[in-house]
């Protein structure tokens, strides 16, 4: 009889515990437009885009573009790119990366993340994941 | 184990119980007329609250008090939130028949007339606990913010304003403004899950002490020719032990309750309506089942009768032990107060009936 | 109440409780929607647009719309469509961002290459290409004014509400007198009201891009399952002159459509008829979608082997053939027609409709396009009637009623098995404008002829006429059937009126 009490108000219990984790958020791989070629005249050119979630830096280097994510893979702060010395610095515990997003000096485990980038006919995309 | 025995040492040192006392309490020897169900009318609204303490607590964790996203965050737990749409219609529900429960639990007392001496005192608690219950359901509904809840909070707080000399710094102070707005959801929000939990606490504790202090009334006019089960004792003075027994008595209602909140939750979820449009009054709006009654005798006389008239019968309910003293001793032996509660209670009822079906 | 009771109570009790349990949760697992719509993820510069134009009466709907459709899931918000190069003729500052009313084709190729491609190279593409026609004489010379007003030819309203709004204007953008953009106090450019608003499926673009997508994906939401819907078409695809949408709901297929609306899966991607739904073909089915063996394709044409369109049929290749240039033989647009109806049809079946409707284009040629046209081509050369001037005598309005309107009506009612089209709004119509009103007003052009000294030109065309009255077709009209056919039709009629003699009620 106890057993069978425990068990039903544990199943409700479970139910409550279930209710506050919420579900996750399904996001379907997303093409996203972010400028044309015309707008990256020369080298060294950025396109910086905030899609709600993942901010992007659109970035021309001598191996073609990149499109490098301004999230520190630290702690989570917002980079910034410092055109004058061509890197990122991030403030909360100046960290810094270069050009391709590649740690160079501060507590960051590993470089920027990166997106797929495509270009068709003039117009530039990004390929943000799931 | 060792180790085990030296945790519970270190409990036990803890907190000096007397272990023997504790035995002593769980055996409590419990009058008999408690074993009639008619007395569990307490008890069934308190555990309704404490369903509804912890649905609450955790619907609080998706809800968002403002007016541009209150709706929305409610259709996200009714729609989106596991089990969202079932936790909502348990609080919902459970609402709805805690409001039932209490008031059952107010006809029981009122007919038993456990409110005599030495009982004033926590019929008051009991009504400003009514109130508070009152109260709880009418934040709680506008919360939603659909389009009753919006125009609900207008249609109250100018009730609220027409009371004579504090009317308008109370509607001001509930509103938070000369309309209602932002602030007011806020108003509402804290009071429903900080101010009025506090407050039914506070008065919970003061109700349920009182009873364990004088016990539970029992009228022996009533019960002279009761007919109790057969093989009980049939004389008050018997009683029955706190454990198991009476314990048992409280799980099955508990779980009885329990059971039929996800019935309902089932059959009827909680519905949610049109969002709120301050631009647009719905054609027909009514409050909640247990306004009825108030808001149908508003619209029989003049809003400052009305609301006078409202505010001298809960008075007189307030004090009701006082004034069924003075029946008692201008009309002796004639059960005054049982006839006025027969009337009172019909009268409710007919009014909630004719204002639902208008 | 025993002790023992209370327990077995609560044993009932907690075994009704969980099953309850058991139900909601069920009822949670089946509530659970798979793919529950994603939240929208925007650019935060879209997301300025949209907070000003979520306001009422600023364009709120349009937000509405695009937020329902398959574009904001995908994170396609304003500027991706809107957004314009400076260099654009129609190209202006608004907030900062710098953009342009129109969405042409070329805007949305930037994802939709293939689409472009295929859509810039069809038929459609070449509506808006109307300047020049004959209908455009209508609109403009006939119907409406459009008198040159410096240097520049002003609209007809005829052209401007009527043709253009099917075929497509050309945008401009609004001038003052000395050629500078107009704009409005809010800075949005002014483009002239008679070219814009325009959905024309062949309109001509300021940036040189053809037609425009919305003529079919209506903005803002670019439904596809819209798109798919025969209505869609029916905007322009009907009347008298072209009526394929009353055709296609006279016909089976289009009973089968409203019958079986629901079996279309509409909203599926891919849509695959035979795979998909097999309820019935809709417009978009035979002329553009997928088949288990070909892809869709916006090029309309690409499955089309006749051209039903002018006064003679020929072949739809026909035209680029003589002009020498390469594109698909008519037989093999035939055949991915025929795959079509292959999901649902026999082979024998589909060829002897095929056969039913080339015999149907080729007896409205032989026997009444081709000698009007003859004749008309004749009479003009002659002088006999104005050669310079459409529209002014009036059997032109005969020859073109003829071909242009119940013509059509017969061919396309043959093309899509519309028979009451065929037959009644059809050949039956071209019958009696050819006997009644071409053929007598033939006859007053020769009588006018010969009145006004241009007697030799008039009785060349006097033979032309007999000599096509004469022949086996038309002889009936002028008394000549030979008796040997006369009784051959009365002994069938006889012999057809005793079989069923007494089955007459």
């Amino acid at each position: 009889m106890i057993f069978g009490v425990l068990v039903s108000y544990a199943t409700a219990a479970s139910y409550g515990l279930q209710f506050l984790f919420p579900r996750r958020e399904r996001r379907t791989p997303q093409r996203v437009y972010i400028t044309s070629r015309t707008h990256l005249e020369e080298e060294g050119a950025k396109k910086f885009r905030d899609l709600r979630g993942h901010d992007v830096v659109l970035v021309q280097t001598a191996g073609g573009l990149r499109a490098i994510s301004t999230t520190c893979t630290h702690l989570g702060c917002h980079v910034y790119w410092e055109p004058e010395h061509n890197r990122f610095f991030c403030p909360c515990h100046n960290a810094v990366f270069d050009v391709d997003g590649n740690v160079v000096v501060g507590p960051p485990p590993r470089p920027l993340q990166q997106y797929a980038v495509e270009e068709d006919e003039g117009s530039i995309f990004v390929m943000l994941d799931a | 184990m060792p180790n085990m025995r030296r945790a519970v040492n270190w409990a036990k040192r803890s907190f000096p119980l007397d272990l023997d006392e504790f035995k002593h309490l769980t055996a409590e020897a419990i009058p008999m007329h408690l074993k009639h169900w008619w007395f569990a009318l307490g008890g069934t609204p308190l555990y309704l609250f404490v369903v509804q303490a912890m649905t609450g607590i955790i619907l609080t964790f998706y809800y968002s008090p403002s007016p541009g996203t209150a709706y929305q965050s409610v259709a996200h737990i009714t729609n989106e939130v596991r089990f969202g749409w079932y936790i909502r219609s348990v609080h919902h529900w459970a609402a709805n028949l805690m409001v039932l429960a209490v008031l059952m639990h107010v006809v029981r007392v009122f007919f038993t007339r456990a409110y005599r001496k030495p009982r004033e005192m926590n019929w008051m608690f009991g009504v400003a606990i009514l109130l508070t219950v009152f109260t709880f359901g009418f934040t709680g509904y506008s919360l939603v913010y659909e389009q009753l809840s919006y125009w609900a909070a207008v249609v109250g707080t100018n009730i609220a304003e027409a009371t004579p000399v504090v009317g308008h710094m109370m509607a001001r102070f509930i509103r938070g403004g000369d309309e209602v707005g932002a602030n007011t959801l806020t108003r509402f929000f804290v009071l429903h899950i900080g101010v009025l939990p506090t407050v039914m606490v506070i008065l919970l504790g003061f109700h349920v002490l009182q009873i364990r202090l004088h016990g539970v009334h029992f009228d022996v006019a009533i019960h002279a020719d009761a007919d109790l089960d057969e093989g009980d004792e049939e004389e008050a003075g018997k009683t029955f032990p706190f454990f198991p027994d009476h314990v048992m008595t409280e799980l099955i209602i508990g779980m009885t309750l329990t059971i039929l909140l996800t019935v309902l939750a089932l059959i009827a979820p909680a519905p949610l309506g049109q969002m709120a449009d301050p631009n647009v009054t719905p054609e027909h709006i009514k409050p909640e089942w247990y306004f009825f009654p108030m808001f149908r005798w508003l619209k029989l006389t003049s809003f400052t009768v009305g609301v006078l008239g409202a505010m001298v019968f809960v008075t007189i309910f307030l004090f009701w032990p006082v004034v069924d003293r003075l029946l008692e001793r201008a009309f002796p032996n004639k059960h005054a107060t049982v006839w006025i509660g027969i009337v009172g209670v019909l009268i409710l009822i007919a009014f909630t009936i004719w204002e639902l079906f208008v | 109440m025993s002790l023992k009771a209370k327990q077995i109570i609560i044993g009932g009790l907690s075994f009704l409780l969980l099953a309850a349990l058991i139900v909601v949760g069920y009822v949670e697992s089946v509530r659970r929607i798979p793919g529950a719509k994603p939240h929208i993820v925007i650019s935060s510069d879209n997301a300025k647009c949209i907070d000003c134009h979520s306001q009422p009466s600023n364009a709120r709907t349009a937000v509405m719309q695009w937020k329902e459709s398959v574009h904001a899931q995908k994170g396609v918000g304003c500027l991706e469509c809107h957004s314009a190069e400076d260099a654009d003729v129609d190209a202006f500052e608004h907030y900062t961002y710098t953009i342009a009313t129109v969405v042409s084709p070329k805007d949305c190729s930037k994802c939709h290459r293939e689409v472009f491609d295929q859509f810039q190279r069809s038929h459609h593409a070449q509506g808006g290409k109307i300047l020049g026609s004959l209908d455009n004489v209508l609109a403009e010379v006939v119907e409406g004014h459009s008198p040159i007003v410096n240097g520049e030819k002003s609209e007809s309203a005829a052209a401007v509400s009527g043709c253009k709004q099917c075929h497509g204007s050309e945008i401009k953008v609004m001038k003052d007198e000395q050629g500078n953009p107009i704009k409005r106090a809010s800075g949005v450019l002014v483009l002239d009201p008679d070219t814009w608003p325009n959905t024309g499926i062949g309109r001509l673009n300021p940036d040189g891009s053809l037609g425009s997508c919305a003529a079919c994906h209506n903005r803002h939401f670019f439904s596809v399952a819209q798109a798919r819907e025969p209505d869609d078409c029916g905007k322009c695809h009907l009347g008298p002159d072209h009526p394929q949408y009353e055709i296609y709901r006279e016909s089976k297929h289009g009973i089968n459509f409203i019958a079986h609306k629901e079996e279309m899966n509409l909203k599926a991607r891919p849509w695959i008829v035979g795979k998909d739904y097999v309820a019935a073909p809709t417009c978009a089915t035979c002329h553009m979608s997928a088949t288990p063996n070909q892809g869709v394709t916006h090029d309309v044409g690409e499955r089309i082997s006749w051209t039903l369109r002018p006064a003679i049929s020929e072949k739809v290749d026909a035209v680029a053939l003589k002009a020498g240039e390469q594109t698909i033989p008519w037989e093999e647009r035939r055949e991915n027609m025929k795959d079509v109806c292959h999901q649902c049809h026999s082979a024998q079946y589909v060829a002897a409709f095929y056969t039913q409707f080339d015999d149907l284009v080729e007896l409205y040629n032989t026997k009444f396009g081709i000698p009007a046209t003859d004749i008309m081509k004749a009479m003009k050369a002659k002088g006999l009637i104005t050669a310079d001037t459409e529209f002014d005598d009036e059997i032109e309005w005969t020859y073109y009623y003829l071909w242009h309107h119940e013509g059509r009506r017969a061919r396309m009612g043959a093309s899509m098995m519309g028979p009451d089209y065929t037959q009644w709004h059809g050949m039956f119509e071209v019958a009696d404008r050819f006997y009644v009103e071409f053929v007598p007003q033939v006859k007053e052009v020769i009588e006018h002829g010969k009145a006004t000294g241009k007697r030799s030109e008039a009785v060349e065309i006097e033979h032309m006429l007999d000599e096509i009255l004469s022949r086996p077709e038309h002889r009936w009209f002028v008394g000549k059937m030979p008796p040997e056919e006369r009784a051959a039709r009365a002994e069938a009629s006889a012999e057809f009126k005793k079989r069923y003699a007494g089955t007459e009620k």
